[in-house]
């Protein structure tokens, strides 16, 4: 490490002078000796140095001049670094009213020892700008667990003076509980030989309150310190504390509402099925009976008895439908799902074949366009297709020309949207909002045939796919049913 | 004009026995059994226990019964314990079972088979394919064991 530091010399022995230049240049300090003080004064206001050192025992130490040097000192903020036998600081400070950084060396020491000191100052002086400015609190603490050095900021967190923070004992400030981690850390810290850890705990204010510091330190092997910077996480930690105890009661409620949620589905689920079972026996047993009624008196029925029972058994036949097709609607609720990658365009080929079949002898002019895949539930996805395409041929069937396409949208980032458009009846937009619903229908079942079960299927089919349906159409504009799906691929 | 087939006891040497508790059901199924061709002489449980009483009751399975038609929902004792019990038994089990339901739940037509069940049919609300159904699995499985 080079100590690029200048370091001002004042000393009126020359054999000392140069012992100690030698010594400190030695080190990598630039050194200015000069012999006296009246020199030094000289110097100091031509020059910058960032520390000086100073015979204790020049002649006119304590004279006007030392007090002025001192004085300029301070204006500068260097530190002076007073060099003795004995350690006689104190004498200066409260003589020549030098309030600046004040050290004492013994020249005995060796320069080594100097040099650590003189970098010291100069590193103290660098960072104490820093050490008062800093938001966060700045300390040094000895090897022996006492508070050597603190910034004012430590003031407000832990309510003590400074000067009653400094001295203390570190473990005394900590939280009895957090106190045997953060003596571990501590010692850990020797160990990482100037490693820097980090780490958190609680310490106890005057008041006996407490705060959570966050602790960033070092161990400084050579001066037997441990710096440390150290930011109050208090609020932050009660925030996180309060929050993770929201989130927790959230996640609670959540829970417990989808729950009942699930609950009250399965039962409305088992409702709809059952009544659906049961609705069909009584259905049966009239479909049945007519039958074998008809079969009996096959000779004795006149014509209109005759179409009397086929009313009967005609509308056993729809009600069949219906109950079949709540069926269905209710058992997709129960359903899992599968979820992979679907090929839409071999789902649209096979499912267009069976609409074809279904719809044999109609001459309609089908298109179908590259689709993308999609995610989810082949099975399911094939039931949308083949609501929207059967839907599609049956409102075309009064148009001469009848025409359907299978597209997709443009592409969106996160969704896939796929479309079944006509050429056939269309409806108001304004009756839109009816179109999923269970049963609805919005035409005379005399012109089109069905439940009004199918879009209410689909709907059901695209939501538990996190997706979305929707229809654009106008009366005798033909129609079209879209439906968007999550991005195949996104899992 | 023909009547449904005359409920048989065991002794009269039923070929198939219908377990149905709903008497009207029991009848559509044997209008639809009377078209089996050339007849089939057909035995009527009202419960669970009557059929086991009916298979089992009299020391062994009852000679000359080809096929059983058998409800899920039951009194007493419900249809698949009717079943397991008939699968269980060494000698009844080679008599075949056909579910005869309204039920179409995944689970009850998986339990069926598990349980040995030789066919499943969910009553549909039409009559003539109900009849078609009874008529088809019945003459399938009487053909298969009369040896023709």
């Amino acid at each position: 490490m080079s100590h690029d530091v200048r370091v001002l010399l004042v000393d009126d022995h020359s054999e000392n002078l140069r012992a100690l230049e030698a010594g400190l240049a030695a080190s990598g300090h630039r050194v200015v000796a000069v012999a006296s003080v009246p020199e030094a004064l000289k110097l100091i206001g031509e020059q910058d140095f960032a520390v000086v050192l100073l015979d204790a025992r020049m002649p006119g130490m304590d004279g006007p001049q030392t007090a002025e040097l001192a004085r300029l000192c301070q204006a500068r903020g260097t530190p002076i670094v007073f060099m003795t036998d004995e350690c006689k600081a104190r004498a200066f400070t409260d003589g020549p009213g030098v309030r600046c950084s004040v050290e004492c060396v013994s020249k005995s020491h060796a320069p080594q020892m100097l040099s650590a000191k003189v970098a010291h100052a100069h590193v103290s002086d660098q960072c104490g700008r820093f050490f008062s400015l800093s938001l966060d609190m700045m300390g040094v603490i000895g090897f022996d667990g006492r508070l050597r050095e603190l910034s004012d900021s430590w003031e407000p967190t832990l309510g003590f003076k400074r000067k009653e923070l400094l001295g203390m004992r570190l473990e005394d400030l900590i939280h009895p509980d957090d106190r045997a981690a953060a003596l571990a850390r501590v010692l850990e810290l020797r160990a990482a030989a100037g490693a820097a850890l980090t780490w958190e705990n609680r310490v106890l204010r005057r008041d006996g309150s407490c705060r959570r510091l966050l602790w960033r330190a070092a161990a400084f092997e050579r001066d037997e310190v441990y710096y440390a910077a150290v930011r109050d996480v208090t609020e932050r930690w009660r925030m996180e504390e309060s929050l993770s105890g929201r989130a927790a009661e959230l996640e609670r409620r959540v829970n417990a509402r989808t729950a009942e949620l699930t609950a009250a589905n399965q039962e409305l689920e088992a409702f709809a099925y059952s009544v659906s079972h049961d609705l069909r026996a009584p259905l049966r047993k009239i479909d049945g009976f007519s039958a074998i009624l008809e079969r009996r008196c096959a000779g004795a029925l006149d014509e209109e008895s005759r179409r009397l029972i086929t009313v009967i058994r005609g509308g056993c036949a729809k009600m069949g439908a219906l109950i079949d097709d709540l069926l269905a609607f209710s058992r997709l609720g129960r359903k899992d799902m599968m979820n992979g990658d679907v090929d839409m365009n071999e789902l649209a080929r096979t499912v267009l074949e069976d609409v074809l079949k279904q719809e044999a002898g109609r001459a309609v002019e089908v298109r179908v366009g590259p689709l993308p895949n999609a995610r989810g539930d082949a099975a399911m996805l094939r039931q949308v297709f083949f609501n929207l395409l059967s839907n599609a041929f049956k409102f075309t069937r009064l148009r001469k020309d009848p025409a359907v396409e299978i597209g997709a949208g443009a592409a969106a980032e996160n969704e896939c949207v796929y479309y079944v458009k006509d050429n056939g009846a269309g409806f108001d937009m304004r009756h839109a909002g009816k179109l999923f619903g269970v049963f609805q229908r919005l035409h005379a079942s005399e012109e089109f045939e069905g439940t009004g079960i199918g879009l209410a299927l689909a709907q059901r089919i695209v939501k538990r796919h996190g997706g979305r349906i929707w229809a654009m159409s106008a009366p005798g504009a033909g129609a079209t049913f879209s439906f968007a799906l999550p991005r195949a691929g996104k899992a | 004009m023909t009547s449904p087939p005359a409920v048989l006891t065991a002794e009269q040497g039923a070929e198939v026995l219908l377990v149905e508790d709903d008497a009207q059901e029991a009848e559509l199924a044997l209008d639809a059994l009377r078209r089996v061709r050339g007849g089939v002489r057909v035995a009527v449980a009202r419960d669970g226990e009557e059929a086991l009483d009916f298979v089992l009751g009299r020391g062994g399975p009852v000679a000359g019964l080809r096929l059983i038609l058998l409800d899920l929902k039951l009194p007493k004792i419900d249809g698949f314990d009717v079943l397991s019990a008939l699968k269980s038994d060494a000698a009844a089990r080679v008599i075949p079972v056909v579910i005869l339901t309204a039920s179409k739940i995944d689970q009850d037509v998986l339990r069926s088979y598990r349980l040995g069940a030789n066919g499943y049919v969910v009553k549909p609300v039409d009559f003539e394919e109900f009849s078609e159904a009874v008529r088809r699995l019945s003459a399938f499985w009487l053909v298969l064991n009369r040896g023709v």
